[in-house]
Order: structure tokens, then sequence, then C-alpha cells
């Protein structure tokens, strides 16, 4: 029977004086099976996650929480009031915290979507860990030494991904994409993409990897013993004359047999390719 | 039919008793997906999708389930997964398109595409949680101990669950009911 | 004082059967004391004894067909026969045949299967039998790929659903279920790689004009400028022509990147496949 326990984490804090604005939790979990690979999701609004593996079997979390800064008159609630009298009344700096983790056999979820905190988010786990990681609003995710799967998305800060095997599906937005692996895993294809920030790999010479390229504006740097070349499309017209059209910002490379593709996409972002 | 020990039968290999598991459930499945929120053509992709589950995972069916649990678990995880992939791209600005509406848009959408008595209307208008605990109860036979393990979660809870859907249900239902008389 | 939570239950309970008590006396003095919860009671006794709120709608034929068609391929991609139930001469195929399959690589088995049958008739006087057992086989092989990427294209991990697409992309290009999930998957997953893979996966077919308008339908539905960007480049790469209005109704609308429109702009004569804008 699956058993899910879930932990709502709340603190709320009402007295005076005006209380420490930062708030620490730790918390360990076990695994129900600890010889099969924790799935771990995490999802912050604000604040930043920092995922470490380690040679051990429990998932180990502590958080940081500090509130952002109090709610002006501008983003006030449509339905609240700026002209309600305040005098006489003491203003509470609101340090509730909100931080739900669920876990539910070796799958467990950590969720934030508050708005109003700010949260440094730390997870050790066991080596063989699958990860899936979203930061809305916040800074940077850092993740070093799993060897799982990871999916991770920032939408307004850098990533950083170091002694990992993939398969990793990545997307920054405006930041950095940095990735560091000490093997490259073949079983399924990787993505790495980027808008407008650059993106940065490390691969063993080793790695039996296929990598394509795509950049409309970016420039792109290879340290690799590989030749990179463009790939071109071709279609043929209703009269079955060839035509051959190339978009230039298609290259690929083909590291050893090439078993697995590894995708990059970024729009102005460069692209810096490099051996370990 | 004992459908605990036809699951058992596919379990071992004898994968044609699948097909006497399908007839017996294919209905059931169908309507629940309609009564959660689905058309026509994705209630029968779901139910495809179930018993394609069904038949990847049948090596974790336990003796000591009902299949009937086990098959409606599977099936929630199906319709989860799928309205998981619809309601995830509204977070980000800029970017963000129109937001996932919430449950009167989805009452809205269902009006558009199928004919629906007030009932329906109403049941559709529902959070999720509280159409599945009614929709399990009225329409798929369970009982309150078999719902409960489904949901996981214990029985003072689903008997205080069931009466807060049935309250909504019931609001809704007069709601609807005072428009159109 | 009772709950009313157990008044309910003991109804609802005995509507569905699983009890043959009704409210008791007690219960029932409960109920006509309190005119709320008696409205609470009617309710439920009116949802759950209206037969017509029962009548179930019925799945069509093709619903049956599918399954039976997954069913009838699952059971000829079994295991092969153990060693003991098989004659002496063929063991030797056999050992390569369980050593080769899992669930993954079903098509690569079924293909095994097609190269055993086709050569094993390919002494027969009977040559119009073998091509019409080669093309039964290869029309299950194409379902079987189908199958498994569809199966893949499901998952709950973006990293399958993107090994999903490069599988389809390879394997089943011309699977019209399988393309309509695609199209689906464009405009609903949640992760932009599998997005962009799956542009990528259309770009290698040769005709798009059947699914032009929901491509071009999809571009504003995306909320990632590289998805966004990459479908217009297939619509050039295509000849799909947008018209003017639908143009200027993405460089008008706000939520749409300003790379995004800079793009448009600079392709507008390809995309609208006029010379002078």
């Amino acid at each position: 029977m699956r058993k899910i326990c879930a932990l709502l984490l709340a603190a709320c804090l009402l007295s005076p004086p005006l209380l420490a604005e930062e708030r620490k939790i730790n918390h360990s979990i076990s695994l129900q099976e600890p010889a099969k690979p924790a799935h771990i999701e995490a999802s912050l609004m604000n604040g930043s996650i920092l995922v470490e593996g380690y040679d051990g079997k429990n998932v180990e979390i502590s958080a940081v929480v500090k509130p952002l800064k109090l709610i002006t008159a501008e983003n006030t609630k449509a339905e609240s009031s700026t002209t309600r009298p305040s005098k006489g009344l003491k203003k509470i700096a609101n340090t509730a915290m909100y931080l739900e983790v669920e876990k539910d056999g070796n799958q467990i979820s950590i969720d934030s979507m508050n708005k109003n905190q700010n949260i440094a988010l730390k997870i050790r786990v066991p080596f063989n860990s699958n990860l899936d990681l979203a930061l809305h609003r916040g800074d940077a995710i850092e993740i070093n030494n799993v060897h799982g799967s990871i999916e991770v998305g920032n939408h307004d800060g850098p990533i950083t991904a170091k002694g990992i095997r993939g398969p990793i599906v990545a997307e920054c937005l405006r930041h950095d994409l940095v990735v560091i692996f000490d093997q490259y895993d073949t079983s399924k294809p990787s993505s790495l993409n980027a808008h407008r920030g650059n993106i940065d790999v490390t691969l063993p010479k080793k790695s039996d990897v296929n990598i394509e390229i795509k950049t409309y504006q970016g420039e792109i740097y290879s340290g690799l013993d590989a030749e990179f070349k463009a790939v071109d499309t071709v279609d043929k017209d209703a009269s079955e004359h060839e035509q051959r059209i190339s978009f230039g910002g298609a290259m690929a490379a083909k590291l050893n047999k090439g078993t697995q593709q590894l995708l990059i996409n970024t729009y102005r972002g460069d692209i810096f390719l490099r051996n370990k | 039919m004992d459908e605990k020990a036809t699951m058992l039968k596919v379990k071992n290999g004898q994968l044609g008793y699948l097909a006497e598991l399908f007839e017996n459930n294919r209905n059931g499945l169908f309507n629940f997906f309609l009564r959660m929120g689905l058309n026509r053509a994705l209630g029968e992709d779901l139910v495809q999708e179930t018993f394609m589950r069904v038949l990847a995972y049948r090596t974790s069916f336990k003796a000591q389930s009902s299949f009937k649990a086990w098959l409606y678990r599977i099936a929630r995880n199906t319709v989860a997964d799928h309205f998981r992939k619809l309601g995830n791209q509204d977070i980000h600005e800029p970017y963000c398109e129109e937001r996932i509406q919430d449950n009167q848009s989805l009452a809205d959408k269902l009006e558009k595409e199928s004919q629906q008595t007030l009932f329906e209307k109403a049941l559709a208008s529902l959070p999720a949680d509280q159409r599945e605990i009614i929709i399990l109860s009225r329409f798929q036979q369970f009982n309150y101990a078999e719902i409960a393990e489904l949901l996981n979660i214990n029985l003072n809870t689903l008997k205080t669950r069931m009466r807060t859907a049935i309250a909504q249900l019931k609001l809704q239902y007069n709601q609807l009911n005072g428009k159109t008389s | 004082m009772m709950n009313f939570e157990e008044i309910i239950t003991q109804k609802i309970q005995y509507l569905n059967g699983e009890t043959s008590q009704d409210l008791d006396d007690k219960m029932q003095a409960i109920v006509e004391a309190n005119p709320e919860l008696q409205a609470e009671i009617e309710f439920i006794e009116t949802i759950w004894q209206s037969q017509s709120l029962a009548d179930d709608h019925q799945p069509s034929p093709a619903l049956d067909a599918r399954f039976y068609q997954m069913l009838s391929l699952a059971q000829s991609s079994q295991s092969p026969p153990t060693n003991d139930m098989i004659p002496e001469t063929k063991k030797h195929w056999l050992d390569t045949v369980s050593r080769l399959f899992s669930l993954k690589p079903l098509a690569q088995f079924a293909l095994l299967v097609l190269v055993f049958f086709t050569g094993w008739n390919l002494n027969t006087p009977s040559q119009p039998l073998v091509q019409v057992t080669s093309q039964k086989l290869e029309e299950q092989i194409a379902t079987l790929n189908a199958m498994v990427a569809m199966t893949m294209l499901r998952d709950q991990s973006a990293t399958e659903r993107l090994a999903g697409v490069t599988y389809s992309a390879a394997n089943a290009q011309n699977d019209t279920g399988l393309n309509d999930l695609l199209l689906e998957l464009l405009i609903n997953d949640n992760s932009s790689a599998v997005r962009l893979a799956i542009v990528d996966a259309l770009a290698k077919r040769n005709n798009l004009h059947d699914i032009q308008s929901k491509l071009m339908f999809s571009i504003k539905k995306q909320n990632n400028p590289l998805v966004q960007m990459s479908l217009i480049r297939l619509a050039i790469q295509k000849q799909i022509l947008i018209d003017e209005n639908t143009l200027s109704a993405l460089l008008n609308d706000q939520s749409i990147d300003t790379d995004v429109k800079d793009y448009i702009r600079e392709n507008r004569r390809q995309l609208t496949g006029r010379h002078s804008v």
C-alpha cells in the first residue's frame, strides 16, 4: 500500500517585538526502498536551490526562509484598501512560512509557491537520485554530483550542474547554463536550452554523443576533438527537383560513435564546448 | 466474475484474460473520465492508456488488492498526468499566455462540448477532488472504505469531504436550477 | 450529539447497497429537527436514486478495436517459449531472441520475426503469400513502433518524452495517431525541450500542409520564444504562408518576446509570400 506522509511546515510569529527575519528548517527523510533511486521534485517561487549527491540513503532537506520586503502599496491585492486607518497599530513583519514536503515511497516533493518569501533550499540526496527542479523568480540552481536523470528549469537565474551523468533536460531564460559531465549517459537524449544566456558544456573525451546545436545569433566555441558540420534540410518540391535549404544555425558533431543525442539551443547566447 | 483471480492470470502471462477485464470495466472507466471533465475522444484515449498501463504494470498487481481499486488507481494517475501536462505553462511573466482558469472556465468549456443535464453541469463545476469523490461513490460503486484506500485518506476525513462535496454540488445545482427556471 | 456526517454517511451507504440499514429512528428525528440537514438528505436521495443520471455514455467501437489490436500485439510479442517446450533444432535462434527481447525494443524483436518469417517462406512456391505476410508484418511493426513511441510520449518524465519524440521521428513518422499526439504535445507539453524536439521531428516530414493551421495556431500558444522562433522557421522552410492579419496580431501581442517579433519582421516577406510589404 502506498504510503504518503505529508508534512506541512508552517510557523507564524506574532508576538512583539519584531522578530528575527530568518527561519531555518532541517529535515531528514528515509526512502521506502533505499536500494532504488529516489525521485526528488522541488518547485520554488523565490529563492535558490542547491542539490548535492552524497554516499548515503536518506534525503536531507534544509531551508533558510526570509520574508521578502513588506508588501508595498503598489502591489497590494485589489480587494484591500489603502485608506484603512492604522494609527495606534503596530506593523508586524509577516514571517509566516509555507513549505510543503511530501513523501510517497521513494518520491519526495518539496513545494513552495508563496510569493512573499525567499527560500534557500539545500537538499542532499543519494548519488543515483533523479531530480525535477523548478525555480520561477529566484536566484540560482546548483546541482553537484547527482548521477540520475535531471530535469531543471530556472526562469530568472543561472543553472550550474557539475559532476552529473544525465540524461539532463535543462532550460534557462536570460542567464547562463553550465553543465559539466563526469560521464555521459547514453540511455536517453539530453537537451540544453537558453534564450539569451550562454551555454557552457564540458564532456569527457570518451563520451559517445552526437551534438546538435541551433543558435540564431550566438557564437559557437569548441575545444572538442570533433568536426562540426552544418546540418542541411533537403525538401523535394512537387516536381521532384531537389531543393536544398540550409539554415546555417544547425551544426552537428559526433564524438566517438555518437550513440546518443545532445541537443543545444540558444537565441543570442554563445555556446562553449570543452573537453574534460 | 472474480476480477482479482482473472488479473492474477494476466499477471502470470495469460494475457488473453485481459479482454474479460476490459469488457467488464471499459464503460465504467470511460464514463469516469467523462465525468471527470474530458471529452469523448480523450476519454477513449485514456481508457486505452489505462489498459496499456495495466498490461505494462501487471507484475505489480498484488493478490491482497482488489482489482477495481488497483485499476482506478492507475486510471486516476492517468487522468492526473493528462491534466498535469496541461497545467504548467502559465506561471511565468511576461511570457505567460492565458492563465489556466479555475474550474469555472472548465465548466464553460464543457458546456460548449456536450449536451449536459443540470446535474452534469453542477458536477462539472466542482473542484476536481470533490467531483471525484462523488463520482467514485455514486457512479463507480466504490464503498467508503475503498474510496478512502484509493485516495489514501482516513475514513473520517473522507466522510467530511463527502459532505462538503455534496453541499457544494447542491449549491451549484440550485443556482443553475434557479437560472433556468 | 450525533454527527451530521455520520447520518449522511449512513444514508449514502444505504443507497449504495453497502448496508441494508436506512436511517434509524434516532437519526430520522435529528434530520426532521434540522431543515438544512433534511434538504441535504433529500438532495442525496434525488441524486442517488435518479435513473437518468446513471445512464452511461457508450464509447465508440474504435476503442474496442484499439484495445484488441494492442492486446494482440502484446500477445504476439510475449517472451518466446522456454527451451523444454521447443524442438532441438530451433533452440539456437530462440536463445538469440530471448537475449534481445526487452520491453522497450519490441519493434526490434518484431523486426527479427519479420526477417525470420520472410526467410522461412523464401522457398515456398506461393510468392503472393510471402508478399502478403511480409506486408502484414511490416504493418504490425509500424504499429508496434507507434505504440512504443506513444507510451514514451505519455510518460511523466520530460527525459522520457524527449526520447519518445526522437524514437517516433526515427521509427514511426507516418502514424496518424502518433502525429496527432505530437501536435497535442506541441501545444500542451510543459517542457520546451520536448516541444523543440517535436518541431525538429516535424521538420523532417516532407509535407505539412495537412497540419499547417494547427502549427500556426500553436505559435501563439507557446510560452517560450525559442519554440516560437523554431515554428516560424519551420513555416519558412516548408513554405507555409501566414496571412498578414495573423502576422500583425502576433506583432501586436504584448506577451510575445521582442526577439520573436524582430525575427518575424526580418522574415516577413517569406512568411507572407509577398514581395513588397
